[in-house]
């Protein structure tokens, strides 16, 4: 498994792809919750 | 910590600021809240069902093993009411299907919601706490009447 | 490096074993037990084929074997395994040996008075439904003995620390030590209820109990529980999954802080799991709510630190773009198994990590409580990426433990992927039925979903259907799983040699900040301490003024107290 003799061309990695991925979840979770947070204000006091 | 973990820290704590907005925004503006503490109000054992008003009625609702009483509860579209829900054995879930109303019924305690039922229809409320052999029959229903036709 | 290797005991890797192999036996049954709720739940059977008995009693056996037994016996074997490697030290066998024994006890009394019928009260054992004493005493035993088996380890981490001034304490070691000071913290209020409440209560010594205090007592546990599954999970990704993956953990720092915010949140929080109960205070049920966000925040984290750690690892493999190492990672290699069971979790986990805080929101909580959404959300954390890490790992250790080589490598790199597809089939009937209305822990086949039933509810059936469906699949993953277990189990050892080492996959770190703020426990666990009692103070004044009267024991078969 270990192959850490391998590191080169990786000194400046900057995780920009897991960021990408990072907000597009977080974007999912504003749309899963907001439209159970309209189910409920749809079903009033 | 360097600046994309930076970045995703702080779109966490805003997303979660977000919902804690939504959240007050719905219980302040929006009037839906969870029950509270209730202790101004005497124990009861059978249930009973009252006009308090020309749109409002007080219901006590008594769960036992396996029903509710009342099982069938008619009432007039608009109607207002103040819930009142214990238990006289063990613990026993209510909640109305399609309205905010969702409440444990356990002994030694009474729980507490007011509920506007603006649109005509048949509620159905199923108990959804296990609470023995029979659990799965306990439930009962709102029958909201288009428009008043007798006193409840 | 020889850091990479440790001898154990012969007779720690034979206890750590059995700590496998005897739950997976019982994890089995209450597979099983779980396969079978989808078809009463259905319609399907109305009685249990094999076991006997009807629905609840196929879901209180379900419940405790799977999520409570299964669960900390496998906690137990990893901090068994993983401290002494890291640490370099051994454990101390007889207390090893004398808490895996009272596990074993307590975990068997309780499965037989479950299976006996004695003891149909779900595995939240909530008063004054009555469980027979031996259930009590049975779950007692398990707790104690999973103590006892952490208290073996405080001596070692506290001598490696004086020998190793100025060293950050191996990760995993900072995660298993957390894991367990959650689970001391937590069982203590659920020590509480069972020793001086229900064990008296149903001995026939006390005659009453309140309900609303033992309820209230259960939750301060029930929500760390939750915690203590999960973060054996994060100590497998955090160490584990980016050396598999060929990578290195993005940030050392990120890990023990994930951890230290664990510590200080998942306490405060349980009163979220009684948003719907009468005598607590709405304003303390808030309370309860933002703490519960707080607990939110180190699981966000750990999402994007071990996203940025398999970037980096797909990226290494030749990953290019900004998702191309999204596809370099090695989900189908036989050798690599292990990444499957973390990562398929980990995308669970993301479905799972929004319906919790779906739950936790408040008055939100009002549409899900208690409807089928509840297990439809556990499943997908509890069920998902507990339970595959969990499967990984038993399967991991056992092959380190008894030297052998995974037997059926083909079938244990599949199975996740055939449970995972049921699993999602499964928690989406479950969920979208919660949400029309459909209760949790209620035998529907018998009413809501029989035709001839004045309950009969039509539009839940299709939901009920896919739940069935997802069951199955869920069902013929585990098999597959077991197929691989017992082949490894049952098949010759590779070694003979008394001595052989054993091997964990550590990763390392990309980011190796000093972190000296995040090296101590102690002020994290005084923080958490001045949360609970800031948190559970109001909670349980409330409910000891609010409530009335005490409750007589009941049978789940009749209306009349038992005495």
């Amino acid at each position: 498994m270990g192959n850490n003799d391998s590191d080169k061309g990786m000194e400046d990695f900057q995780p920009k792809g897991a960021l990408a991925f990072f907000i597009m979840m977080l974007v999912m979770f504003v749309v899963i919750w907001f439209a159970l947070y309209f189910e409920i204000l749809s079903r009033g006091a | 910590m360097d600046k994309s973990e930076k970045i995703a820290f702080t779109l966490s704590g805003m997303l979660l600021i977000l919902f804690f907005g939504g959240i007050v925004y719905a219980a302040i503006v929006e009037d839906i809240d969870v029950p509270t503490c209730i202790t101004n109000m005497e124990p009861f054992e059978s249930d009973t069902l009252f006009q308090t008003g020309p749109d409002s009625y007080e219901l006590q609702m008594v769960a036992r093993m396996w029903s509710f009483q009342p099982s069938v509860v008619t009432l007039p579209v608009g109607s207002t009411v103040d819930l009142y829900v214990t238990s006289q054995d063990i613990i026993h879930g209510f909640k109305i299907e399609r309205k905010n109303v969702n409440l444990m019924a356990v002994p030694g305690a009474i729980n507490y919601m007011r509920v506007t039922f603006n649109e005509p229809g048949e509620y159905l409320f199923a108990c959804h706490e296990f609470c023995g052999a029979a659990h799965h029959t306990m439930a009962g229903r709102i029958i909201i009447e288009p428009e008043m036709t007798e006193g409840p | 490096m020889n850091s990479d290797t440790f001898r154990f005991s012969k007779s720690i890797k034979n206890l750590n074993s059995l700590l496998l192999i005897l739950p997976m036996v019982l994890l089995f049954i209450g597979i099983y037990g779980g396969l079978m709720q989808t078809m009463f739940r259905a319609g399907i059977i109305q009685s249990d084929p094999f076991v006997g008995g009807d629905y609840y009693k196929g879901l209180t056996f379900h419940g405790v074997l799977n999520a409570i037994v299964f669960t900390t016996f496998f906690a137990v074997a990893l901090g068994n395994a993983l401290i002494p490697y890291s640490l370099k030290k051994h454990l101390n066998s007889k207390i090893a040996w004398t808490s895996g024994i009272m596990m074993l006890v307590g975990s068997v009394m309780a499965a037989v008075v479950i299976l006996l019928g004695e003891a149909t009260v779900l595995y939240t054992f909530y008063p004054p439904l009555k469980a027979h004493p031996l259930f009590y005493i049975g779950l007692t035993l398990l707790v104690v003995g999973s103590w006892l088996a952490s208290y073996n380890w405080v001596p070692m981490y506290l001598q490696w620390r004086k020998e190793n001034v100025g060293k950050k304490t191996p990760l995993a070691v900072v995660g298993m030590m957390t894991t367990f000071i959650i689970w001391f913290i937590a069982t203590l209020a659920v020590a509480a209820e069972i020793l001086f409440m229900l064990l008296p209560w149903s001995m026939g010594l006390v005659d009453e109990v309140n309900v609303m205090l033992a309820r209230t007592l259960f939750w301060f546990f029930g929500h760390p529980l939750v915690y203590f599954w999960l973060l054996p999970a994060y100590v497998m990704y955090y160490s584990f999954m980016p050396k598999i993956a060929g990578g290195k953990l993005y940030s050392d720092m990120a890990g023990r802080l994930v951890f230290m915010m664990f510590i200080v949140f998942s306490i405060p929080v349980g009163t979220h799991h009684q948003y719907m109960d009468p005598a607590i205070g709405a304003e303390w049920k808030l309370l309860h709510g933002i703490f519960t966000f707080g607990v939110a925040l180190p699981s966000l984290i750990t999402a994007f630190t071990l996203a940025a750690s398999l970037e980096y690892a797909g990226k290494k493999r030749g990953g290019k773009g900004l998702f191309g190492w999204m596809r370099k990672l090695p989900y189908f290699e036989k050798e690599k198994w292990f990444f499957a069971y973390l990562i398929l979790g980990l995308f669970i986990f993301i479905f799972g990590g929004i319906g919790g805080i779906i739950n936790a929101s408040y008055q939100m909580n009002t549409a899900v409580h208690n409807t089928a959404w509840v297990p439809g959300h556990f499943h997908l954390t509890v069920a998902g990426p507990v339970l595959l890490a969990f499967l990984g790992g038993s399967l991991y250790l056992i092959g380190q433990f008894m030297h052998k080589e995974i037997r059926c490598k083909g079938w244990a790199l599949i199975s996740p992927y055939v449970y995972t597809v049921g699993l999602f089939i499964m928690s989406y009937g479950l969920k979208i039925g919660g949400l029309k209305g459909m209760p949790r822990r209620t035998n529907t086949g018998a009413s809501y979903a029989n035709p001839d039933s004045i309950l009969y509810q039509q539009d839940w059936i299709f939901y009920i259907d896919l739940s069935v469906i997802g069951g199955v699949l869920m069902f013929i993953g585990i098999i597959m799983y077991l197929v691989s277990f017992f082949g490894t189990v049952f098949s010759k050892s590779s070694s003979t040699e008394e001595g052989a080492v054993i091997t964990f996959p550590i990763s390392e770190p990309y980011h190796d900040e000093p972190a000296k703020w995040l090296r101590n426990f102690k002020p994290y666990i005084i923080i958490a301490i001045i949360l609970i009692v800031l948190s559970y103070t109001p909670v349980i004044l409330d409910v000891l003024e609010a409530t009335y009267g005490g409750s007589l024991p009941y049978s789940p078969n009749s209306p009349v107290p038992l005495r």
